[in-house]
């Protein structure tokens, strides 16, 4: 919905023939600046990669600077860690749904999303003291407790989300027939890209890293992986819907057996030459750490793959032979961020003309 | 302005300051009521807000769509990156700040600044009269320095990951400044501080049209050698230092006096011959004390 890309696409008669994406438009050259920060400033750095994910990114940074250094969180800093999570996937998600709605034209259902969004935002505020940076995260575990009477809200606050879910499932099942085979991508084309996340769910495969690498509390929690075979822009819809029940069933569980106890540990002298890689299950897909050490307070290497980069990778193919006028709900399905590439290069096919127009034309018609 | 139409443009954010003005537009802020809208397409906008700090792809992309804005083409700055780069100065990829490019009317600090804090801004920037929320108990705003209690020892300045506090001497005097336009109140500061000087501000971060004006400031003294007058050390910081060793070893409380002379040389004079002597005659006696 927001970060600027360039998009070259193909058309003949209305129908895509080619797309070309021109990314690095945001490219701030964090990496690199990682090697010139502290492990601790490193936290508050990552965090700021991305404004949707950012507690997946210093979650993942943490664990993988843990294992470097070979110190273990306190297990109440672990499920704090995954409540936060769990949050953040829900209040990403329900953004993303108001996105598809906002899409189709369905305003009503999207100004409903957004403002029931605020409740989660209200919450995570309370909870961290920011709505979006959570600054929560820290190697060795994490920075604030949760109070009893911030436990209180939450639980309450999870009774109002699974009725904002229970809504979401509905309008999604009202508006089943405008999303269904839009945009394919079929199971085999999903693996020989590399699509992770969401994206590959809704393509019928099982995989999710809380289930298959479990990390922070996950092992502690019972919850299902949620999969669709449809391959197309609905099941990508009804895998995250799913998933946001979930995710209020996995935190509810936490809060029943919260354990008492430490919130952070101890860190050490950072070790010679030691490398290490995490990985964590952020809401848009599988999000990967490395990092490198080198005796010193600063890390040597740190090296990132978030999921966009690989989901967006599978645009080609889900688009050609698409329709024109369904390239914005495309782009949406993915989950990545678009309203402000209001530059689409359109190229004839025929004439090789190229020109651009704004995405919001296209649902006009152009 | 009837009508305000605003444009968001990122110019090289994270989308957290994204995520937010798009927050803004929630109903419980009310700016619908007010007649502004988000649009998307800049030559229907009025007011222009810009996320992120500009890079290399990005730059030439902020002018041309703020010279497709209409009158009165008012541009607002929100969040630490657009005002001053906040972490990301000097980034290989990043290119100049937003008002080295355009003209910006009103700027908004934070990293992201909450929604409540747009609105304000908005709703100031085109005189739409003021809106006001509450802020919950434990919310991270910019850090308040207590010149009192600073020692200048410039613990804060190591931890800060945006390089939003700086530190310089001048003549008798050693600065200590928060600089607001990069602060992104992570309260590492107010963690790492020894003297307890630093605590975040309770309030949300207002908009400014001077990004920087904004911040907080110790003035600390610095202490003149006794022998060349030289500056070479906060006041305060050997004053804290000499208590402490006092409260460790009461016995030498005899011996303030003659540790308070060692201790107001610089490091040049202290080394000089005639100094070391004495200040191991010192040792001798207080090893003989303890
Ligand atoms: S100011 Fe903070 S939230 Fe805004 S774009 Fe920069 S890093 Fe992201
Ligand atoms: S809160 Fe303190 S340490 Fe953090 S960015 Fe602001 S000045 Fe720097
Ligand atoms: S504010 Fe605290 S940490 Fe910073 S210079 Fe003053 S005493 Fe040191």
């Amino acid at each position: 919905m927001v970060e600027p890309e360039l998009y070259e696409v193909t058309v003949s008669n209305e129908k895509i023939v080619d797309v070309d994406i021109k990314q690095g438009y945001t490219h701030r050259g964090i990496e690199r600046l990682l090697a010139t920060k502290t492990y601790a400033q490193g936290v508050f750095l990552c965090e700021r990669i991305c404004g949707f994910c950012s507690h997946a990114h210093t979650t993942c940074y943490c664990q993988t600077v843990e294992k470097v250094f070979e110190v273990e969180p306190p297990e109440r800093a672990k499920y704090i860690r995954t409540i936060m999570f769990e949050l953040e996937r829900l209040q990403s998600h329900y953004l993303w749904t108001a996105l598809l709605f906002h899409t189709l034209g369905e305003k009503e259902h999207f100004i409903k999303i957004v403002d029931a969004r605020e409740e989660i935002m209200d919450l995570i505020e309370l909870m961290c003291g920011n709505r979006v940076h959570y600054g929560i995260n820290a190697i060795g575990g994490v920075r604030g407790d949760l109070s009893v009477e911030m436990i209180r809200r939450l639980r309450h606050a999870l009774d109002d989300l699974t009725s904002l879910s229970g809504y979401i499932a509905r309008a999604t099942r009202e508006l089943a027939p405008k999303l269904s085979g839009i945009g394919p991508l079929p199971r085999e084309k999903a693996l020989a890209l590399g699509v992770v996340g969401p994206v590959l769910r809704a393509s019928g495969v099982e995989s999710d890293v809380r289930k298959d690498d479990p990390y922070a509390a996950y092992e502690e929690v019972d919850f299902e992986v949620q999969v669709e075979d449809g391959g197309d822009v609905l099941s990508r819809t009804l895998v995250r819907v799913k998933e946001t029940f979930e995710s209020i069933e996995i935190i509810r569980q936490l809060l029943d057996d919260f354990p008492s106890g430490n919130i952070a540990a101890e860190v050490g002298e950072p070790p010679k030459e030691k490398e290490e890689v995490g990985r964590v299950e952020a809401p848009r897909g599988e999000l990967i750490y490395f990092v490198k050490s080198n005796g010193t307070n600063i890390p040597e290497r740190v090296k990132i793959r978030t999921p966009t980069y690989m989901n967006e990778r599978s645009l080609p193919e889900m688009l050609r032979g698409q329709r024109l006028s369904d390239l914005p709900l495309i782009l949406e399905s993915i989950d990545r961020c678009i309203s402000c590439t209001n530059r689409l290069t359109l190229v004839d096919q025929r004439t090789g003309k190229k020109h651009q127009v704004e995405l919001s034309e296209l649902r006009r018609g152009v | 302005m009837r009508q305000v139409n605003v444009y968001r443009l990122d110019v090289g954010s994270c989308n957290g300051c994204d995520i937010e003005v798009f927050s803004a537009f929630a109903r419980r802020f009310g700016l619908e009521e007010l007649g502004v809208k988000l649009v998307g397409d800049p030559s229907e906008a009025n007011v222009l807000i810009v996320t992120g700090v500009p890079t290399v792809k990005t730059r030439d992309m902020l002018r041309e769509v703020y010279e497709r804005l209409k009158p009165p083409r008012l541009a607002i700055a929100v969040g630490a990156c657009a005002l001053s780069g906040e972490a990301f100065e000097g980034s290989y990829s990043v290119d100049g700040m937003v008002d080295e490019i355009i003209h910006v009317d009103a700027y908004v600090p934070g990293c992201p600044p909450s929604p409540h804090a747009i609105v304000e801004a908005l709703v100031d920037v085109l005189k739409l009269g003021s809106k006001a929320w509450e802020v919950p108990g434990g919310f991270r705003g910019m850090p308040n320095i207590d010149a009192e209690k600073c020692t200048g020892c410039g613990a804060c300045v190591q931890v800060c990951p945006t390089g939003a506090i700086e530190m310089v001497d001048e003549g008798n005097e050693r600065k200590v400044r928060f600089r607001y336009e990069k602060c992104i109140s992570c309260a590492s500061c107010e963690e790492a501080c020894p003297e307890e000087a630093v605590e975040l501000g309770a309030e949300r971060p207002r908009a400014t049209g001077d990004r920087k004006a904004i911040g907080a400031e110790a003035k600390i003294e610095l202490r003149r050698c006794s022998a060349c007058g030289s500056t070479f050390a906060p006041t305060p910081q050997l004053e804290r230092t000499l208590d402490r060793i006092l409260e460790k070893k009461e016995k030498f409380s005899g011996y303030r006096d003659l540790i308070a002379q060692t201790m107001g040389l610089c490091k040049n004079c202290r080394n000089l011959p005639e100094n070391i002597r004495k200040a191991k005659i010192l040792l001798f006696k207080l090893d003989l004390t303890a």
